[in-house]
């Protein structure tokens, strides 16, 4: 069957996962600057790897209220033109599971995002479908682009 | 103005009115006695002496006529000596006549019957020279008749006369004597009547004034009694109160001689105590002394130990900083192999040997971060065992200092206790002393409370003496009252 290899994150003090293959880097969250957006869950832009990437709230992605503190952690997604932040309050750990242990989410349908489940050594979390933040956010950003023109 | 009279003033006015009408009485009588014996005397001396001066002078006229005739019938000279002798006595009875008669009258016919005598003496010389001279009887018969007869029978009535006039003189002085004597009596009759009627008065109201004042001094002697029954009765209860009260007081004094005694023997023994205290003062002012000196030396030592403990927490400071830097590497040390691990996993296949190197860093990593996590955690627990040594030997310098200074507090303690176990001691002797003066006080006190007691008995017999005396007093009020008012209550 094979494993699947995690990275287990706190959003508002839940647990979640995001599978480490989606991912391009981990970096702690650094300086922020707020830049004007159409978007509430763009938090500003940071500076990676010398290069600026927008930095994205993904709690407020997953519909959580937006935090006042600036994210601890920035999960890096996507390539080299298209790279983004996604911020988190809290990295726990990188932790290979057995893929029979990810399961399909059935209890959090009203989460987006969040199709499976995914039992770890800190518990059961939802496995969070970076694919599907990234393409919302595409799909936000073009409507809103469209809406703009 | 009234005048307010005492009892005896009353007696002695009374006594001295019928004193006074005595008096006046007896001075009337007297003056009545003087008068009636005047006018007896009057009677006796001048009227009987006159009367009978009268009598000897006729008498003394017969005498000389009888003479003159014997001479005239015998020619005797003897009887011409008696003549001579009888006209002496005539002579001398005229005289006092002259002396003693006191009417015009009586003094003319004197004087007339002097007159005549002379007359009667002439013409009897002459008859008698003519004896001499004529011895013949007859012719001197009517010589002597027509010239001495004469002259005898005007002699004989002018004495006749006078002697019937003091007859009636005397007569009149007799009855005027009488009647003096009578008016007298019926005087002294009517005065002696009239001073018994006064005397009666007097006593009348003498006695009327003198029992109303005797009464009401008797009956102020009634309420006074009364008043001195209840006052004895009072008195005599209140005695008795004082001398319950006095033996309550001797008692209590007595209590109080005990106690002063007492206090006495316990000040005497505080003051044995007091100075067995000032020598453990002192004892413990020298101890203290030396346990200043012993805590000074342990301040010293906490104070080495304190500097060596903070040496101690800044190098740990120093190792928890380096501790930081081993950890900031074993950070980036890790999220270098996350990423690692992510670029493998990206990789799929071909990154899986990358990834089980990248796997091992981060598990090296892992490690070195849990490893200086728990240096750091033992680091803090050490840094916080310094902290928590300096802050107690801080504490410990604190409570040392502290120590110091209430052994300086307590030094100074033992020394005003000492002086203040010197001053208790006086104030204890002082204390014996006075409360062994108390003590002589209070004996005295006692013996004069006793002596009080006894006075108060005594007065307390004496309040019934009172009060026997008062209802005797009483008694002999009441029978005063009947003895002035016989009929009357008191």
């Amino acid at each position: 069957m094979g494993t699947e290899e995690l990275l287990v994150i706190r959003i508002a003090g839940d647990p979640y996962a995001v599978r480490a293959r989606e991912m391009s880097g981990l970096t702690p969250g650094g300086r922020i600057v707020p830049v004007p957006g159409p978007l509430p869950e763009l938090l500003g832009i940071t500076a990676i790897k010398g290069g600026l990437v927008p930095a994205f709230s993904l709690g407020a992605l997953l519909g959580y209220p937006q935090a006042r503190e600036l994210p601890s952690w920035l999960l890096l997604c996507g390539g080299d033109q298209d790279r983004v932040a996604l911020g988190v309050e809290r990295f726990d750990r990188y932790t290979r599971v057995p893929r029979a242990d990810i399961s399909v989410a059935d209890d959090l349908r009203d989460r987006p995002h969040v199709p499976e489940l995914a039992r770890t050594e800190a518990g059961i979390c939802g496995v969070i479908d970076i694919r599907s933040v990234l393409e919302a956010i595409t799909r936000r950003i073009a409507g809103a682009g469209r809406q703009k023109e | 103005m009234t005048r307010s009279w005492s009892f005896g003033q009353k007696v002695g006015l009374g006594f001295g009115a019928v004193v006074g009408l005595a008096i006046v009485i007896g001075a009337l009588g007297i003056y009545a006695l003087r008068t009636v014996t005047a006018s007896k005397d009057q009677v006796i001396t001048t009227n009987a002496r006159d009367l009978v001066e009268a009598r000897n002078l006729i008498a003394a006229v017969e005498r000389k006529s009888a003479a003159g005739r014997g001479f005239l019938l015998t020619g005797d000279d003897r009887f011409v000596e008696t003549m001579r002798a009888a006209r002496s006595e005539i002579g001398a009875a005229i005289a006092r006549l002259k002396a003693t008669v006191n009417t015009d009258a009586s003094r003319r016919l004197v004087e007339d019957a002097e007159r005549g005598e002379a007359e009667h003496q002439v013409a009897l010389d002459r008859v008698v020279e003519a004896r001499k001279n004529t011895p013949t009887l007859e012719s001197l018969t009517r010589l002597f008749d027509a010239q001495v007869l004469p002259k005898r029978e005007a002699l004989d009535q002018t004495l006749g006369a006078f002697d019937d006039r003091e007859e009636r003189l005397m007569a009149e002085a007799t009855r005027a004597a009488s009647s003096t004597a009578s008016f007298t009596i019926m005087l002294m009759f009517v005065i002696v009547l009239a001073a018994v009627v006064l005397a009666s008065a007097i006593a009348v109201v003498l006695t009327r004034t003198v029992a109303r004042q005797i009464g009401a001094a008797v009956h102020h002697v009634q309420s006074s009694s009364t008043e001195l029954q209840t006052a004895a009765n009072q008195q005599a209860a209140g005695a008795k109160e004082q001398a319950t009260g006095m033996n309550e007081i001797s008692t209590t004094i007595s209590e109080l001689l005990a106690t002063s005694r007492q206090i006495a023997e316990s000040a005497q023994r505080v003051a044995h105590i007091a100075e067995d205290t000032a020598g453990a003062a002192r004892a413990g002012d020298q101890t203290v002394q030396k346990s200043q000196e012993s805590v000074g030396g342990v301040k010293r030592q906490v104070d080495l130990i304190v500097t060596h403990m903070l040496d101690l927490g800044r190098k740990s400071q120093q190792i928890g900083n380096i501790l930081e830097i081993v950890n900031e590497l074993a950070d980036q040390t890790n999220i270098l192999a996350i990423n690692a691990s992510i670029e493998a996993a990206g990789a799929n296949d071909a990154g899986k040997r990358f990834g089980v190197v990248a796997d091992e860093i981060r598990k090296l990593a892992d490690r070195v971060g849990g490893s200086t996590k728990e240096i750091r955690t033992l680091v803090d627990e050490v840094r916080s065992a310094v902290n928590t040594t300096v802050m107690a030997t801080e504490s410990g310098m604190k409570a040392a200092d502290t120590g110091i200074r209430e052994y300086a507090d307590v030094t100074l303690s033992f020394r005003q206790i000492a002086d203040l176990v010197a001053t208790t001691t006086e104030a204890a002797r002082e204390i014996e002393l006075s409360t062994k003066q108390q003590a002589s006080a209070v004996e005295q006190v006692n013996v004069a409370v006793a002596g009080m007691a006894r006075a108060t008995k005594e007065t307390e017999t004496s309040s019934r003496q009172t009060l026997q005396t008062a209802s005797q007093l009483a008694t002999l009020s009441s029978e005063l009252t009947r003895l002035i008012r016989p009929n009357g209550g008191a």
